[in-house]
């Protein structure tokens, strides 16, 4: 799917989160949206999503304006893996997985069919999660949830993928792991991130969001610079290039108002 | 194992319809006249082959004992279905109609047509509940207005303004009856608050049944996109729920069941709150599961609770109120030290 923002702008709880925000997803593009706390990334993914009417420009799915989608024409196309709730959910993995079958749902059928969770069984054990299908939510470990939420997400067979920090809360290897299964996909996908350096992993291209307006747009080496790390989060960077695979990998030194530390021998 | 869960919830559905009928059965002989249970089945035999028989026993038995039975089953289904609508609306464990000033509203509803002093029983009988559910309707405006002005839908924030609520509309409707009562003003303040079957009649079963064929099958229809909500706002949405068309339409929904269900037999706690916990430990959190089960198993409880209100201090009658109290507290603690971990906590 082509996803298409032109001069953005968004208003949550009376104030403007997002200010003329313009970028493009080709299809089968993976796009990170960086930027620190309050940045405006999850706003974004909502108007994305057409949950946020815009109160400028438009983002166009396809080249239909996002927010005037019936919402569950939407839910066939596009899928929203969200931040994971920290409540308890009473539910069990395999029934959540169903719930993304809702959208393809008649309006009398009462769900549960044997056809249904054969499906959710599958987008388990896709999401390598096929193990937990009979466990409570709340016996799931922080990546099993991910697995489960990412289930969900592909038993919409979306054709937009929206994640919103999709590592949160992830030891190291299941942060690896989601980030390999998501590119692994090849379905159209945007991405909040928090870490730089799974953007420049996962991502082709990132928009770099400051205070609500896009600070940068391109490929990770292009956006990934000490000068514009710097500029939004205020933190001075060294940017290395890995040797086998050439993306930007981030070390970063402290904070730009910070002393630097003392160089060797000094 | 999902088939596995699917009939384990059909036959603890089967197993409470059967326990349902059963308990009508036995609560219809029991009573302080002292009738035998055939003499009692006669009489209702009697009457619904239509060659009924007057006396005393028969008009104790057609006149009082059956249509307070049925009333109390259909207004534990109905409390208890809104209770599990309720907590999984606001996705919060604690949310039933009574902890939220629902039914205390609904009261003061009811209360407020009685002043009116409307003559003719057919008008009372509309008048009684509408009004009780524009008092649901208002206390749960009140209580979720409440919350957002301090600034947070959050669980708790959500309780606090609903006990803040149910408190004062508690104290109106108290007030209202205690100026202008004429006779035993406490009596029918303690069966507002605390909910008594006593005034159960044909037309309380009429109304009760009326309010529940009409908005269950609605409840029913939303169990998916109340799955749905347990995940979250956000996600339900991105499943292609309207989240507020939604909530908008089960908040008058649950307002109407619990007015109707309050203008019978007033304030009555505990049902909306006991029952869906006990269904979810057994049966999980789908709301197909739950709300069926949860309707028969609230029918059940409160049946007995009233059969107990009735009997236990004879010839008294105390509130049910309290008989879903003294019960269902004792009840509620042991499930939630066992719900740790498996569903809400």
């Amino acid at each position: 799917m082509e996803v298409r923002v032109e001069s953005l702008a968004a208003t949550r709880a009376h104030r403007e989160v997002l200010t003329d925000v313009s970028f493009t997803v080709a299809p089968g593009e993976i796009v990170g949206l960086l930027g620190p706390n309050g940045a405006g990334k999850s706003t974004l993914l909502a108007s994305i999503a057409g949950m946020l009417a815009p109160t400028r420009g438009s983002v166009l799915l396809d080249g239909e304006p996002a927010h005037r989608l019936p919402r569950r024409d939407i839910a066939r196309r596009v899928a929203l893996m969200e931040q994971q709730p920290d409540r308890d959910i009473p539910l069990r993995a395999a029934d959540i997985v169903e719930l993304g079958l809702l959208p393809f749902r008649g309006r009398f059928d009462r769900g549960g069919s044997a056809h249904d969770a054969a499906l959710a069984r599958e987008a388990l054990a896709t999401a390598g999660a096929a193990h937990v299908a009979d466990r409570p939510w709340t016996e799931l470990s922080g990546g099993e949830r991910q697995r489960v939420s990412l289930a969900r997400a592909l038993v919409q067979r979306p054709r937009l993928l929206l994640l919103d920090e999709p590592t949160n809360h992830l030891d190291v290897r299941a942060q690896l792991d989601t980030l390999a299964f998501v590119a692994g996909l090849g379905i159209t996908a945007v991405a909040a991130l928090h870490d730089l350096d799974h953007a420049a992993r996962l991502c082709s291209r990132i928009v770099l969001l400051d205070r609500g307006r896009v600070a940068a747009v391109g490929a990770p080496a292009e956006v990934l610079t000490p000068d514009v790390i710097a500029a939004v989060y205020g933190v001075r960077a060294t940017v290395l290039t890995h040797p086998e695979d050439g993306r930007p990998v981030i070390a970063l030194d402290g904070a730009v108002d910070s002393t630097p530390p003392p160089e060797e021998g000094s | 194992m999902s088939a596995g869960r699917d009939r384990r919830a059909r036959v603890l559905t089967a197993a409470l319809a059967a326990a349902l009928l059963a308990s009508v059965a036995i609560a219809v002989t029991i009573g302080v006249a002292g009738l035998g249970p055939l003499e009692a089945w006669r009489i209702l035999a009697a009457h619904l082959t239509g060659d009924a028989t007057a006396g005393t026993a028969d008009a104790i038995v057609w006149s009082i004992r059956a249509p307070r039975v049925l009333t109390a089953a259909l207004v534990g289904a109905g409390l208890a279905a809104a209770g599990v609508v309720m907590q999984g609306l606001t996705r919060n464990p604690l949310a039933d109609p009574y902890l939220l000033g629902l039914s205390s509203g609904a009261s003061l509803g009811a209360v407020g047509v009685l002043l009116l002093g409307i003559g003719s029983a057919l008008a009372l009988s509309i008048a009684l509940p509408i009004a009780a559910f524009l008092g649901a309707l208002l206390a749960l405006g009140a209580a979720l207005g409440i919350a957002r002005l301090a600034g947070s839908l959050s669980p708790t924030i959500v309780v606090l303004a609903g006990i803040a609520v149910s408190q004062l509309l508690a104290a109106c409707t108290s007030l209202v009856i205690v100026v202008t009562a004429k006779g035993d003003a406490y009596r029918q303040v303690l069966s507002w608050l605390l909910g008594s079957l006593a005034g159960s009649t044909w037309t309380t079963v009429a109304i009760a049944a009326v309010a529940l064929a009409l908005v269950y099958p609605l409840l029913r229809l939303h169990a998916a996109p109340l799955d749905a909500l347990t995940l979250g706002d956000a996600a339900a949405e991105a499943l292609g729920i309207s989240t507020r068309r939604t909530r908008l339409t089960l908040f008058v929904a649950v307002s109407l069941l619990t007015g109707a269900m309050v203008s019978t037999s007033g304030a009555i706690g505990f049902v909306g709150l006991i029952i869906p916990h006990l269904v979810r430990g057994l049966v999980g959190g789908l709301h197909r599961h739950v709300l069926p089960a949860a309707a028969l198993g609230g029918a059940v409880f409160l049946l007995w609770a009233d059969t107990l209100a009735r009997t236990m201090l004879d010839p008294r009658e105390i509130p049910v109120g309290i008989v879903t109290a003294l019960v269902g507290v004792p009840v509620f603690v042991v499930v939630l030290r066992h719900a740790r971990g498996t569903a809400w906590r």
